[in-house]
């Protein structure tokens, strides 16, 4: 398994929102150790535990998220953005359930192929989706101090 | 001695004055304006270990050699301020000097210097005053010293470490180091105390810490907190490989053998680890964050450590949060039960509906059960909704027996559930109450997995509820361990085939072969059986020419909300397609159709 080394929490992670940092240092986590027993021997116990780690991770941090975003009024500001920033995360769920019923089913998932879709979504949605959110929230936040 | 006291100031001569300055206990020096040493009493000779014939007359810079400061530093002009007296300056204040005594023993004196001057405030020279403090700062010390170190071992004590903890996070902080906080617990020690008596234990505590403050580097700070506990603090670690490299050096040192009165004594250790940064910069919260990796080690077994992880902490907290808001859910009545129709194709007419949780969440909107049933599925509250999912789903199947539609309904019931007692005296009081057209209409799924469990409490529930009509199906029928042995102890009366077999089984011939097996066996043991997952045309026909005759699947019906179940069972036909021979169904274009996307 070539994609084990792991991914370190660093300054071009964070989006300058801290309840968002604070939860998507839980995922990188969450990330780092899924890719740690995907080295070793994975069982289907393994990868229905991994899953259902990234489902709940799925449950509260995309409630936090929306929730901030709704709260800065994001939706009215740029639609387009929102909309896709929801898709991304209903997507995210959708690919664990799938995922999910294909493990459930005794489909042999290659552990590479879960590295990569976490992978994936680390890069595009964090480092681009959530951060054009965090900006937007942060700019709200200047200039609407609570 | 030249010079002399003003008569008319003191009005004495100075023999009178020496001869008085003999007796007193403190001790008078007294300086001219150059700084040389005229007089000095017999207390004072004997507080700077000096004699008359050897000081009078030196310069005060010589007797400052033979000093030193409180810090134990070689005296300047600051801690011995004579220059600055003899330049006028009156308020200087006591200072504590050290000096060697004649017995080679630390003499402390407190010392105050305050210029001489005539009636005109002119300076004529400095008197010194000495007081010998010894005593006092022995005393002051040794209570600092019980106040910061433990007096069985000389290892600082949980004040002084946690004063150092303090420090040396605010280095860390400042220089962007990383460091170690670590708790250490003996293992057995109170074994060793219990069968040695308590000196031996106490000699063994005191060679524990020596061991460990003998393991560690020089910056790095054993302590011991109390009974068999010690801290570590390792500072300026490169790597967790560095840190992990000095606690198992501690691990070893502690648990080589001890010689405790000519017999040979072995205890281990446990150690907690946390490293700064990435946990909390809060000091207690590391302690105590230390303590639980601490207990963590003891339970994998002793004798080694293991390092707190703060992001599990968090984690955990998180699912706690997300089991509350389940609840709240409950509470709340976020949750919806979505109805998803089974049909009998070879008949053409609808026998049941499986009921099917969807949360309404506030803010991510619909969810499906399998994005949040996982996360509880060893919480109680998985039995609370899952009785409320019976009783609605019983009053919705009154409701539409009152609109004249006859249908079984099914529920999904989690293994938490069905092995509680509680269950079974729930589905007594359903069979009790006689639930007028419930009887024989009630069917509850099971995960084949689940029922094994435990798998004695559920096949004498079946086997008790399904002679008095209620039934029993066992979910997803193929994907766990599926055997002989447990179809003949599970009495279900019903195998669902799981979706993902029925889906693929055109393309799939190993997908095909279980389907056509769950079907065979279904039929040896006398049970019904029922697909799940049928997406088209193409799946009916291929089930019914297998001998499966009852579906459900988007390829008839999705779930479907509450209020649009009553309309589809009206307007329910079945599609002639399904049965009609090979070349017409061909001809109608439904080997055609594209297959949906596949939802729940």
């Amino acid at each position: 398994m070539q994609n084990s080394a792991p991914l370190i929490w660093n300054d071009s992670l964070m989006t300058g929102v801290p309840e968002i940092d604070e939860q998507h240092r839980i995922l990188v986590h969450t990330f780092n150790e899924a890719s740690e027993k995907l080295c070793g021997e994975v069982s289907q116990e393994v990868l229905q535990a991994i899953t259902q780690d990234l489902l709940g991770y799925a449950l509260y941090h995309f409630e936090t998220e929306e929730l901030l975003m709704h709260d800065a009024g994001y939706e009215a500001e740029d639609d387009a953005d929102a909309r896709l920033h929801l898709a991304e995360h209903r997507d995210f769920s959708m690919q664990i359930l799938m995922l999910r019923d294909r493990i459930k089913a005794g489909i042999p998932i290659p552990p590479h192929e879960l590295l990569v879709f976490l992978n994936n979504w680390l890069v595009r949605h964090i480092m681009h989706t959530d951060m054009r959110l965090a900006a937007f929230i942060l700019a709200r936040r200047a200039s609407r101090p609570s | 001695m030249s010079e002399s006291f003003p008569n008319d100031f003191v009005g004495l001569d100075s023999s009178r004055v020496i001869s008085i300055l003999r007796t007193i206990e403190e001790g008078i020096l007294l300086w001219n304006t150059d700084g040389y040493l005229m007089y000095a009493n017999p207390a004072a000779l004997v507080h700077f270990n000096d004699s008359e014939e050897r000081s009078t007359g030196c310069h005060w810079s010589l007797l400052a050699q033979r000093c030193l400061s409180a810090e134990g530093l070689p005296c300047d002009g600051e801690c011995f301020p004579l220059d600055r007296v003899l330049a006028g300056d009156a308020n200087t204040r006591p200072v504590r000097l050290q000096v060697r005594s004649a017995e080679d023993q630390v003499r402390w004196l407190r010392v105050h210097t305050q210029p001489l001057t005539d009636i005109h405030g002119a300076v004529t020279g400095a008197v010194c005053s000495s007081v010998d403090v010894t005593r006092q700062v022995e005393q002051e010390n040794s209570l600092k010293l019980q106040a910061h170190f433990d007096t069985l071992t000389g290892l600082p004590n949980r004040v002084l470490f946690s004063d150092r903890l303090d420090q040396a996070l605010a280095h860390a902080r400042r220089h962007r180091e990383n460091l170690a906080v670590c708790m250490l617990d003996l293992d057995g020690f109170k074994m060793v105390n219990d069968s040695l008596g308590h000196p031996s234990g106490d000699q063994l505590l005191r060679e524990v810490a020596r061991r460990l403050h003998d393991s560690l580097r020089g910056d790095d700070t054993a302590a011991r907190l109390g009974g068999d506990e010690f801290a570590l603090l390792i500072g300026d670690l490169k790597t967790s490989g560095q840190c992990e490299q000095v606690v198992k050096r501690a691990l070893d040192a502690v648990g080589a053998p001890y010689f405790i009165d000519g017999a040979e004594v072995r205890v281990t250790a446990s150690i907690g680890v946390t490293l700064f940064p990435g946990d909390t910069m809060d000091p207690d919260q590391l302690l105590r964050h230390a303590d639980q990796a601490m207990y963590k080690a003891k339970q994998a077994g002793k004798n080694r450590f293991s390092i707190f992880d703060p992001t599990l902490e968090s984690r955990a907290r998180a699912n706690l949060g997300l089991i509350r808001k389940i609840e709240l859910a409950l509470e709340r009545q976020e949750f919806v039960l979505h109805y998803q129709p089974k049909v009998d194709c070879r008949a053409g007419r609808v026998v049941g509906l499986e009921a099917l949780i969807r949360w309404n969440h506030p803010v991510l909107g619909q969810r499906m059960p399998g994005e949040f049933l996982p996360l509880i599925e060893h919480e109680d509250v998985i039995v609370r909704i899952g009785d409320w999912v019976i009783d609605e789903a019983l009053r919705e199947q009154a409701r539409l027996r009152a609109a004249g539609h006859e249908l079984t309904i099914s529920v999904n019931i989690a293994a938490r559930q069905l092995v509680r007692r509680q269950f079974a005296e729930r589905l007594e009081a359903i069979v009790g109450e006689g639930c007028a057209g419930s009887v024989g209409r009630l069917e509850i799924e099971i995960l084949e997995s689940a029922a094994l469990e435990d798998i004695g409490t559920v096949s004498s529930l079946i086997a008790g509820f399904q002679k008095r009509g209620i039934r029993f199906a066992l979910d997803d029928f193929g994907t766990g361990y599926s055997s002989l042995v447990h179809l003949k102890r599970l009495a279900a009366g019903v195998l669902k085939i799981d979706q993902d077999f029925v889906r693929d089984m055109l393309d799939d011939p190993g997908d095909l072969a279980i389907v056509q097996g769950v079907v065979g066996l279904a039929a040896a043991f006398r049970r019904d059986v029922v697909a799940e997952g049928v997406e088209d045309v193409e799946h009916v026909r291929m089930l019914l020419s297998i001998g499966c005759d009852v579906m459900q699947g988007y390829g008839i019906s999705r779930p479907l909300p509450v209020e649009a179940v009553e309309p589809w069972l009206r307007n329910f036909k079945p599609d002639p397609r399904w049965q009609a021979p090979l070349a017409e169904a061909a001809r109608s274009g439904a080997a055609l159709l594209p297959r949906p996307g596949r939802l729940s």
